[in-house]
């Protein structure tokens, strides 16, 4: 199902991106960073507020341009193409996201909101009525006929964030980017829209990056889980290893301090809170338990556990401390 | 639980909203019951009437096109008919006080931090030692001194939160309701502040009600649930009962959900359908059209609430088990 040898779809190299604030502060919101994202997999792309994820989406959209490193998609640089040609090349990836409300043009019924993504596929549509049937249906709107003439605001807030992705497949992406596509949906919706997407990696091949701040999601969903703290991937793997036994404190954390239904949580989670004075390395340093003096100094590498998984910590993860 | 072990019982609590001519149920015959230091959480989620609930304990339900149409409660003996709107606002401060989702909607950005906690020890009390409650009330909610001369766009959405905590808690209120206390906060801001509410109502013996769509924060800090869909109040117990054998349909779905199950397929267990919005009286059971194991009595005959087990201490209103 997951081609990992194959050629990755979306590749970030050496990205990077400060915003200078009109005091001339500087925040790094990206640190330099890889991000490959094969055909048919699906990433989580996960961190807090102020992580970096979502600075790391528009430049992987080229809505965004980093300072340095490159973007390619399918194998062409995106930051190298003229405006035309990028806009053209760019169809392949389709942005779904977070409030599904607030995505949608009030006055498009949604025929035309689809036909305009239809639109844009390479070549002619002999017949887009069909087409867009084809899709509503795809996404659960059934029956698609009684859909396709009402308008967003016209159906619930599940089904706008179903469309928020039909959207994404009329213009037939060979990648999703989805910025917290799930958190303005209930509970009880949320399985429908993972199942969705679950559904049209199956299907169609689709890539998919899901940006999460909830790591448990990305736990039970992704393939890959990639996690950004201060605009720094702190570590990457397989997400079922990545997550039964994280290896970098930060992880640790994330992981701890969710709220699960099952066992007393608080208590794991208080051992590994604390606020220290920020250093010049590590931009975690300040809130570390695991932290060492060097970590106030100096920046953390890149290390290689296992042959699929990387983390960026002096301290070796049998040495940090557990939640 | 016998009336004797509450120190607030609230039954038959009904709110409608009057929208286009229509009178339509955001609550419809809830109720819970809190024992002294005793923490509960009203789960549900958008559209259940859970936030309308707590709205009604305060009387701040909107006033232009809402108002509580039942609802008796009891608080240590005395009765309040929840109808009477200004008798219900008496209570507001040193019975129930409140915590929001979003403390900056909340907070007066042109006052200090110290103004907007004094504010409230004084509403309780006139002739407080402020400066010493001040301190007590930092204290309580793990905030350093330099925070008082602060405003609050100056702090952290988690210290906000926390302000939000000591002004709540400034007029010595009987019952704390937080509304999604934490649900606009980062996860690990969270942990902290669920922390937080966990040490205070132990410190204190402070009495929660919490109100939340997480399951998983509602089982970190209360000690029993109740579980609304559509305005009802469809089950409640225990919180090892509700998680261990959930007994309504949508209770089961909902843990599903929050544990996110997978089938042997691979894919999730979901609920198909969507959260009904407001409900007109005299259907049956609101949760009928989602329910994959509803009977042709449940689209007619609004299921009546009914005993499971545990002593009487958990029940479900569903015909399966009436």
């Amino acid at each position: 199902m997951i081609a990992v040898d194959a050629a990755p779809v979306l590749e970030l190299d050496e990205v990077e991106r400060t915003f200078v604030g009109r005091d001339g502060s500087e925040v790094k919101a990206v640190r330099p960073s890889r991000l490959h994202i094969a055909p048919g997999e699906i990433v989580a792309l996960v961190g807090e507020s102020g992580s970096g994820k979502s600075t790391l989406a528009k430049i992987a959209l080229a809505l965004e341009l980093p300072d340095k490193g490159s973007v390619r998609l399918e194998g062409r640089d995106l930051l190298r193409l003229s405006k035309r040609e990028l806009r053209r090349r760019r169809i392949a990836m389709q942005p779904v996201f977070q409030d599904p409300t607030a995505a949608f043009n009030p006055r498009r019924s949604i025929r035309q909101v689809l036909y305009e993504a239809i639109a844009c596929r390479s070549g002619h549509t002999a017949d887009p009525e069909r087409l867009a049937l084809e899709i509503l249906h795809r996404v659960g709107l059934t029956p698609a006929a009684n859909f396709i003439d009402r308008y967003p605001h016209e159906i619930s807030g599940g089904q706008r964030q179903r469309l928020g992705i039909a959207r994404a497949l009329a213009a037939k992406p060979k990648i999703i980017i989805a910025d917290e596509p799930l958190s303005g949906a209930d509970v009880s919706i949320r399985g429908q829209i993972l199942n969705l997407l679950l559904d049209l990696r199956r299907e169609e091949g689709l890539s998919i990056l899901f940006i999460t701040h909830d790591i448990s999601i990305a736990e039970v969903f992704a393939d890959r889980v990639v996690v950004m703290y201060r605009g720094m991937i702190v570590e990457e793997g397989p997400a079922s290893e990545v997550l039964k036994n994280p290896a970098h404190p930060y992880t640790r954390l994330l992981w701890a301090a969710v709220p699960h239904i099952d066992g007393d949580d608080i208590e794991a989670v208080r051992r590994l809170i604390i606020a220290r004075p920020e250093g010049s390395g590590c931009p975690f340093y300040s809130r570390c338990v695991s932290a060492i003096e060097r970590c106030a100094q100096e920046m953390p590498g890149s290390h290689s556990l296992g042959q699929t998984r990387q983390y960026r910590c002096f301290v070796q993860p049998q040495n940090q401390i557990a939640g | 639980m016998s009336a004797a072990d509450s120190m607030l019982r609230i039954r038959d609590l009904s709110v409608v909203y009057e929208i286009d001519g229509r009178e339509l149920f955001a609550v419809k015959n809830a109720f819970i019951d809190l024992k002294m230091g005793e923490g509960v959480g009203i789960v549900g989620e958008s559209g259940s009437g859970k936030s309308t609930f707590a709205r009604a304990m305060m009387a701040l339900l909107p006033a232009t096109n809402a108002r509580v149409a039942s609802g008796v409660m009891e608080i240590d003996g005395v009765s309040y008919d929840m109808v009477d709107k200004s008798g219900m606002a008496r209570l507001r401060g040193r019975t129930f006080a409140m915590v929001f989702q979003d403390p900056l909607s909340y907070l007066n950005p042109l006052m200090t931090i110290r103004s907007q906690i004094v504010e409230a020890i004084r509403l309780n009390d006139p002739s407080a030692n402020v400066d010493h409650r001040v301190r007590e009330l930092l204290d309580l909610v793990r905030l350093p001194q330099r925070c008082l001369t602060a405003y609050p766009h100056e702090l952290s959405g988690g210290m906000r939160q926390r302000v939000l905590i000591a002004i709540a808690l400034g007029c010595r209120p009987k019952v704390l309701i937080a509304d999604e206390p934490t649900t606009a906060l980062d996860v690990t801001t969270q942990a902290e502040i669920l922390a937080l509410i966990k040490d205070i109502k132990r410190e204190i013996g402070m009495s929660l009600v919490l109100i939340s769509h997480d399951l998983g924060v509602v089982s970190s800090l209360c000690e029993r649930v109740f579980v609304m869909y559509g305005g009802y109040t469809i089950e409640t117990g225990a919180r090892e009962k509700i998680l261990s054998t959930p007994a309504h349909p949508y209770t089961q779905a909902l843990i599903h959900t929050a544990r996110a199950v997978r089938g042997e397929d691979g894919r999730f267990v979901t609920l198909s359908g969507d959260v009904p919005r407001l409900v007109e009286a005299g259907k049956g059971c609101p949760f009928a059209p989602r329910c994959g194991v509803a009977m042709p009595q449940c689209d007619t005959v609004l299921p009546s609430l009914a005993h499971v087990n545990d002593n009487g201490r958990h029940s479900a209103r569903c015909h399966m088990h009436s």
